[in-house]
């Protein structure tokens, strides 16, 4: 199915009008492309995640994850093709608009605000979402278990509390889906599964969506049971976690690909 | 009763707005000192006399121009060297409208120095934030800005260059401009000195509440990481415009003061020298603090003017090394440096009277 450039209503859209039936989709691309001069980083992909699903995204270096990762926030505009959100065509919003629909987002590197407390970290995230500042801080530092961080600057937290920092920042937005780029790059083994651990009690006591770039096979492992695996900016294979593991094919590209 | 415990409790919120983790000195002490700093400023005109009062208003109302660069440099990042652009325009609008309709239209001339200072911010902002332009970028075109002005005012002495019956003047400026008048009064020598100080403690504590506030938190939160804040969902273009705006409406009340303070403008509001004071102001006193801003202005023009007026020709190079001194000893500012003595000292009283007997220490810092 290939959209005309002048196509900008979502199909699925224009289905639930049709027959009354909401799509399971919250996020869907429809013949993506991102090419960089002569390079295409991102081609032709359409890529679905239903509501409420944790889905990973693996592939090699320089599959193409990143950069599709940004075409999904808005980060990067597409060269071709559209992004849809939550029902609607997101192709031309700029990341706040994004944002503010409910889609959160943390990039690889951890960025807080260094110099401020754990406290204002994650003020300046709620106040958007909420009046009940209070409230919905002392929920979520018990929740990420940082009650004692409260007011530790945020440049004296070690790496792994950072990325969980960040997390809970994107969380506290209440968002529909957390959009996560290698959110455990970096930690140690009890860090990550504590990552783990906390991303699927999120994923399943709420309803929310969670969709996770990842290079560890062993975290993937841990969070996911569906799994798309991308290759040369292509969708390659999109199947169930242990179906992936034991794919041939699949560990070829891994091996040929480091 | 209920009356006043509900007027009390009202009290401490509105003190409590003044405070917060975006603002330097939070606690009790901060604000004894503050109030007696406050009855020092009102007391000096009746030591030194009307006339010096007068002259020092002239620190008083550089404050506004140090408070906008705080403001928006200190709190959200944007190092403008333009601020004395919109001084300077205020300041020249101020002379054209009562130099046009006379000492009783000061009061509405003070209006439209603000509206002109405040949109011509606001249009230079807008191509800036929304044209992509970031970071030092922003003080390139701002400094540009504030010369071409300055370029295009020292032209103006010709004839054509003429708004009804206020003439621009070139490099000779505009003579005449007539002194605030309020009803019949008009404000000179103590009177305007203490319109300046009420005007500028209305200011401060005024910016205090903003910079406290949650719209003071989406400012730090895009002064530290502009991305960071954009992936929370605030549209930091937006945020960044309007900072820069209400920094234009600051700078253009101290000049529309200043045009009446002196009864004269001339281009030397828009010269590089001028340009670099503010920043150097708002450096010495600590970027992110309010009351450093305006005591660091008020100290080192009244020292800059003690040095020329006494003749010294070291004047220069004492300020010179003054500010060298600062900014390699104290790369944060003065009252930063202060703040973090005093809570050093008071850690320190506290570990030693908590060794000296088993009480509890009281809660000693008000922050």
């Amino acid at each position: 199915m290939t959209a005309t450039e002048s196509e900008t209503k979502d199909p699925r859209a224009a289905a639930t009008e049709r027959t009354g039936l909401r799509s399971p989709d919250i996020l869907s691309t429809d013949a993506l492309t991102k090419r960089f001069g002569g390079i295409t980083a991102v081609d032709d992909v359409n890529f679905t995640v239903e509501e409420g699903e944790l889905r990973c995204l693996i592939g090699p270096n320089g599959a193409g994850k990143s950069t599709l990762f940004k075409l999904l926030t808005g980060h990067h505009k597409p060269t071709s093709g559209r992004v849809y959100y939550d029902g609607d065509d997101v192709t031309n919003l700029k990341p706040h608009e994004r944002v503010r629909r409910g889609m959160s987002m943390k990039f690889q590197v951890p960025s807080v605000f260094e110099s401020l407390s754990v406290r204002e970290n994650l003020r300046i995230a709620i106040q958007r979402v909420t009046n009940d500042v209070d409230a919905r801080l002392g929920e979520t530092l018990e929740e990420f278990g940082m009650e004692d961080k409260i007011d530790t600057p945020a440049e004296d937290l070690s790496h792994g509390e950072t990325q969980v920092l960040e997390i809970a920042m994107a969380s506290a937005l209440d968002p529909k889906m957390l959009l996560l780029d290698e959110p455990v790059a970096g930690m140690s083994v009890e860090e990550t599964e504590k990552v783990a651990g906390m991303l699927n009690r999120l994923n399943e006591e709420t309803d929310k969506t969670f969709v996770v770039i990842e290079h560890d096979i062993d975290f993937v492992e841990m969070i996911s049971d569906r799994v798309t695996v991308l290759n040369q900016g292509q969708i390659f294979r999109q199947d169930s976690i242990e179906a992936i593991k034991n794919d041939p094919e699949v560990r070829e590209i891994y091996l040929g690909g480091e | 009763m209920g009356k006043v415990s509900s007027a009390l409790s009202r009290a401490k919120a509105v003190f409590g707005a003044l405070n917060g983790p975006n603002t330097y000195g939070n606690s009790r002490a901060f604000w004894v000192a503050f109030a007696v700093a406050l009855v020092g400023v009102f007391l000096y005109p009746l030591v030194t006399g009307s006339y010096r009062a007068g002259q020092s208003a002239q620190f008083l109302l550089y404050g506004f121009l140090a408070l906008s660069l705080c403001f928006i440099w200190g709190y959200c990042g944007v190092l403008s060297f333009g601020q004395v652009a919109f001084f300077g325009l205020a300041g020249y609008t101020f002379g054209v409208v009562t130099l046009n309709f006379g000492a009783s239209s000061t009061l509405p001339a003070i209006g439209a120095s603000v509206v002109v200072a405040t949109v011509v911010a606001l249009a230079l902002g807008y191509f800036m934030f929304y044209g992509g332009v970031r970071d030092v970028y922003v003080t390139i075109i701002t400094l540009a800005f504030t010369l071409v002005l300055f370029t295009f005012m020292a032209q103006t002495a010709g004839s054509e260059w003429t708004i009804g019956e206020a003439a621009l003047g070139g490099f000779n400026g505009m003579p005449g401009i007539p002194n605030i008048t309020v009803g019949e009064t008009s404000l000179t020598g103590e009177s305007f000195y203490y319109l300046v100080a009420g005007l500028l403690l209305v200011t401060y504590l005024g910016l205090r509440v903003l910079v406290n506030s949650r719209y003071g938190r989406i400012m730090v939160a895009v002064r530290e990481d502009e991305d960071r804040a954009e992936m929370l969902g605030y549209n930091t273009n937006l945020v960044k415009l309007v900072v820069f705006t209400f920094g234009g409406t600051l700078a253009g009340v101290g000049g529309a003061l200043f045009a009446s303070w002196g009864n004269y403008v001339d281009p030397s509001v828009f010269e590089l020298s001028f340009a670099a004071l503010p920043v150097v102001w708002v450096s010495v006193g600590g970027r992110e603090s309010l009351v450093g801003a305006i005591a660091a202005t008020f100290a080192i023009e009244r020292l800059s003017q003690y040095l020329a007026a006494t003749g010294s020709e070291w004047a220069l190079v004492i300020i010179g090394a003054l500010l060298l001194f600062v900014i390699l000893f104290m790369p944060s500012g003065v009252v930063p440096k202060l703040d973090d003595g005093a809570r050093f000292a008071l850690s320190w009283v506290k570990k030693k009277r908590g060794a000296a007997s088993e009480r509890e220490v009281s809660h000693v810092d008000g922050d």
